[in-house]
């Protein structure tokens, strides 16, 4: 019993182990990427759901920590060597303990949110609310061809039902009760009224990608069978020589309006001329903002982080003692 | 000679030396390890490969069986490379084959083992070469390119084998099986191109496979530790990032993900400590005897060196250039006549197979529908749309080699156009027939509706 103790021990432990995981890892790689696609993508999948995938790659992963524990252990007489090496080798073992830990319990959402929306998540005690949304366009803003997109990142606050705000912004992603937030997209949210004889049937904010300003998107007036397209227009177009600006006022923008029932264009114009069809009568206001928020419980976050900057932080110091090595060698 | 006929020949003068080296460095090392027996059933092997190589004529002279050919031989060559990698790390004393080793010493798996070997070395190519003088016949409507390219292939066959055959007993001093196995990958690495002048060599496909695995591990890491993949953030941030997305940062990444295993290998083997069998006793003879061993492994490093010299000269040619100068022209107004729009492949001033990126816009119902057309580097034409289904609709310009997303700045492989998915340009289904494109209007319109409504999007209510 005790040998074949030692035999899966040493077995675990070995070299060989190491060059045939890795030989079988590049092998599923290769052949999947070349005859089929999305290997790494696919990878990471099967980690994450696949019990055999797993089970290899906890071999993998025992075998590496033995290795390099016997590696740390067989410098115990050589202090300096022993630290030179350190940051790697706990870089390499955290990386693939946290990467595994992470894929396999990370929960995560993408939330649309607009100002005032409540955001609710499944493992979170906590709930949140929109306070505000700064933009990450300047209110009035003048655009050449070769713009930014973006004037500035995006922030978004968000309160807690205990009554902690948080800013949170697009990297690196903030801590909220146990969750990770980021923002993922902003966009703009033209306020939308569709009236009939004066009285109002529908009423709301609709969430649009109309930046970069020319981007056409739609929505559909739930109930009625109309669909409207819209993309933003210069409210003001500057030429000097070659050069083009074009001024856009995000607090009052003019937009290019098309109406369609089924396949029938009722109404095409711009925002300027009231948005009149079969009797309705559609009302644009000012935009509000949008985010794309992603939210994240993943309790090995920080530890994955971490061993990045172990991995990038110990190589110096690995190479610096093993280049020593081979010199007195 | 026209230009199909002087392609033909190069292409049969490129397969004849490689089976003319392959024969050679094979020859060496069953010369040193004493197993010519072997040779007869190399040269059984071959001409069974051969025999069942003519059976791709019957192929279909399609685009989707040079891309599959093109695959086979590029996975076949990073077999073979991997296989030398293990060679070589079992070489610098790591017992990697356990009780596999015994039965590798069976004379009846030694024979399979060269049949799979010649195998895995020549059909891929044979194929490929026999799929390529077959389209050429049928373009130029002529038996003359087929011909060329037998009679450049049996030139350069007899040219390298008169001229090398003498070398063997050196070659075999240099080559033992993985450095047999690396030179083989080398020989297909160097020669492996299935597209005529266009792809002699293999490197492109390598370079390819290695940035893609690249820009998949850094775009995993990023996921996982939440850095947004579009220019939300600030653009300091978002250029930071970019680096991690270059095509240059991905190439020298890739080289040294080549690089390091038989960098590696180098270190070990040759540093490896020296045992000097007990009864040398003499001080002289035991120095003699570990200078012996030292030649012997430096001899043996050589195919080594030699592969990754020619990885090195190769690397940069085509891809290492600095600065990056987009070419995105002015997309040509069409008109839809009856249910399609038809571009001519060759117009006053166009050629659509002149490289490069022809841009096009249509007005259907009302729409601007922008698409592209461009020859891929297998000779093909694809037609996608000038958008993609993640970001918004700016377009892609060309740069060297690649197209860029006008908007997220990704590099975009050429040869990937056509494929659907991530940030590749919605692939469109077209007719290309001798004189021109023909893409129906039902297929632009299906299309371009995904790129105006985001599959993401959600309304928020109130």
């Amino acid at each position: 019993m005790k040998t074949v103790l030692k035999n899966i021990y040493n077995l675990l432990g070995s070299k060989a182990l190491t060059f045939w995981m890795i030989g079988l890892f590049i092998f599923y790689y290769l052949t999947v990427a070349v005859w089929s696609k999305e290997a790494f993508g696919r990878f990471i999948q099967y980690i994450s759901s696949n019990n055999l995938a797993r089970a290899l790659y906890i071999i993998f992963f025992v075998n590496v920590t033995l290795r390099i524990i016997k590696s740390l252990y067989g410098l115990k007489n050589r202090p300096g060597r022993l630290l030179l090496r350190l940051p790697l080798f706990l870089g390499i073992v955290l990386f693939l303990f946290s990467s595994f830990m992470s894929v396999n319990t990370r929960q995560s959402k993408w939330e649309l949110l607009g100002e005032g929306d409540l955001l609710v998540l499944p493992w979170e005690s906590l709930k949140f609310r929109v306070v505000r949304i700064e933009s990450a366009l300047k209110r009035d803003l003048l655009r050449m061809d070769d713009s930014l997109l973006f004037d500035y990142e995006p922030f978004i606050t968000l309160i807690d039902t205990g009554g902690r705000q948080y800013r949170i912004g697009a990297f690196p992603p903030k801590k909220a009760g146990t969750t990770y937030m980021h923002i993922l997209n902003f966009g703009l949210a033209p306020g939308v009224e569709l009236r009939r004889d004066g009285k109002t049937l529908l009423k709301g904010e609709v969430a649009l990608r109309l930046v970069p300003f020319g981007s056409v998107d739609s929505f559909e007036l739930k109930g009625f069978n109309y669909t409207v397209y819209l993309h933003i227009l210069p409210n003001r177009i500057i030429r000097r020589g070659q050069e083009v600006a074009r001024n856009y006022d995000i607090t009052a923008p003019l937009y290019q309006v098309e109406v369609l029932k089924g396949e029938t264009t009722v109404f095409r114009g711009t925002s300027k001329q009231p948005i009149l069809f079969d009797g309705y009568e559609l009302v644009l206001y000012p935009p509000t903002f949008w985010v794309l928020l992603e939210v994240a419980h993943d309790p090995f976050y920080m530890a994955f982080i971490v061993a990045l900057g172990l991995l990038i932080v110990g190589v110096v110091p690995f190479l610096i003692s093993f280049l020593h090595k081979k010199a007195k060698a | 000679m026209s230009v199909f006929q002087a392609e033909a020949f190069v292409v049969g003068l490129k397969e004849g030396t490689k089976v003319a080296f392959a024969y050679l460095f094979v020859r060496a090392y069953l010369d040193s390890c004493n197993k010519k027996y072997l040779l007869r059933f190399l040269w059984a092997a071959f001409f069974i490969v051969f025999t069942v190589s003519l059976f791709s004529l019957k192929f279909p002279d399609a685009p989707q069986t040079k891309d599959l050919l093109t695959k086979a031989v590029g996975y076949n060559f990073a077999l073979l490379y991997m296989l030398s990698l293990g060679l070589l790390y079992s070489k610098t004393g790591v017992d990697i084959w356990g009780p596999l080793k015994a039965l590798f010493r069976k004379r009846f798996i030694e024979v399979l083992i060269l049949i799979l070997l010649v195998t895995v070395f020549a059909l891929p190519d044979l194929s490929a070469t026999v799929v390529y003088t077959k389209s050429q016949v049928r373009l130029k409507e002529s038996i003359l390119p087929a011909l060329n390219l037998l009679m450049a292939l049996l030139i350069a066959f007899c040219l390298f084998y008169l001229f090398l055959r003498k070398k063997t007993s050196f070659l075999s001093k240099m080559v033992e099986l993985p450095e047999l196995i690396l030179v083989l990958a080398l020989i297909k690495l160097a020669g492996g191109g299935t597209g005529g002048f266009a792809n002699l060599s293999l490197i492109p496909t390598v370079q390819n496979g290695l940035t893609k695995l690249i820009h998949d591990i850094v775009h995993q890491t990023f996921i996982t530790i939440m850095v947004p993949d579009h220019p939300i953030l600030k653009t300091t941030t978002w250029n930071f990032i970019g680096i991690f997305f270059s095509q240059k940062v991905a190439l020298w990444i890739s080289l040294v993900v080549l690089f390091l295993p038989l960098g590696a290998f180098l270190i070990s083997y040759l540093n490896k400590p020296i045992e000097v069998p007990e009864e040398i006793e003499l001080p002289a003879r035991r120095r003699k005897f570990i200078r012996s061993v030292k030649n012997r492994r430096l001899l043996h490093t050589m195919p080594v060196v030699l592969f990754m010299f020619f990885i090195l000269s190769n690397w940069f040619v085509e891809k290492g250039q600095e600065g990056l100068r987009l070419y995105n022209p002015e997309p040509q107004p069409l008109v839809a006549e009856s249910d399609r729009v038809i571009i001519p492949i060759s117009s006053p001033g166009t050629d659509l197979r002149d490289g490069l990126v022809h841009k096009y816009t249509v007005e259907i119902d009302g729409e601007n529908i922008r698409f592209l057309i461009i020859k891929r580097d297998d000779g093909t034409l694809v037609a996608c749309l000038d958008a993609c289904e993640i970001c918004p609709p700016d377009g892609y310009a060309q740069a060297e080699g690649h197209m860029v997303c006008l908007y997220c700045r990704t590099p975009i492989n050429i040869q990937s156009l056509g494929k659907a998915g991530g940030c590749n340009p919605i692939p469109l289904k077209a007719l290309v027939t001798d004189k021109d494109v023909q893409i129906k209007v039902s297929e632009l319109l299906e299309k371009w509706n995904l790129v105006k409504t985001g599959k993401s999007k959600v309304t928020i209510k109130r």
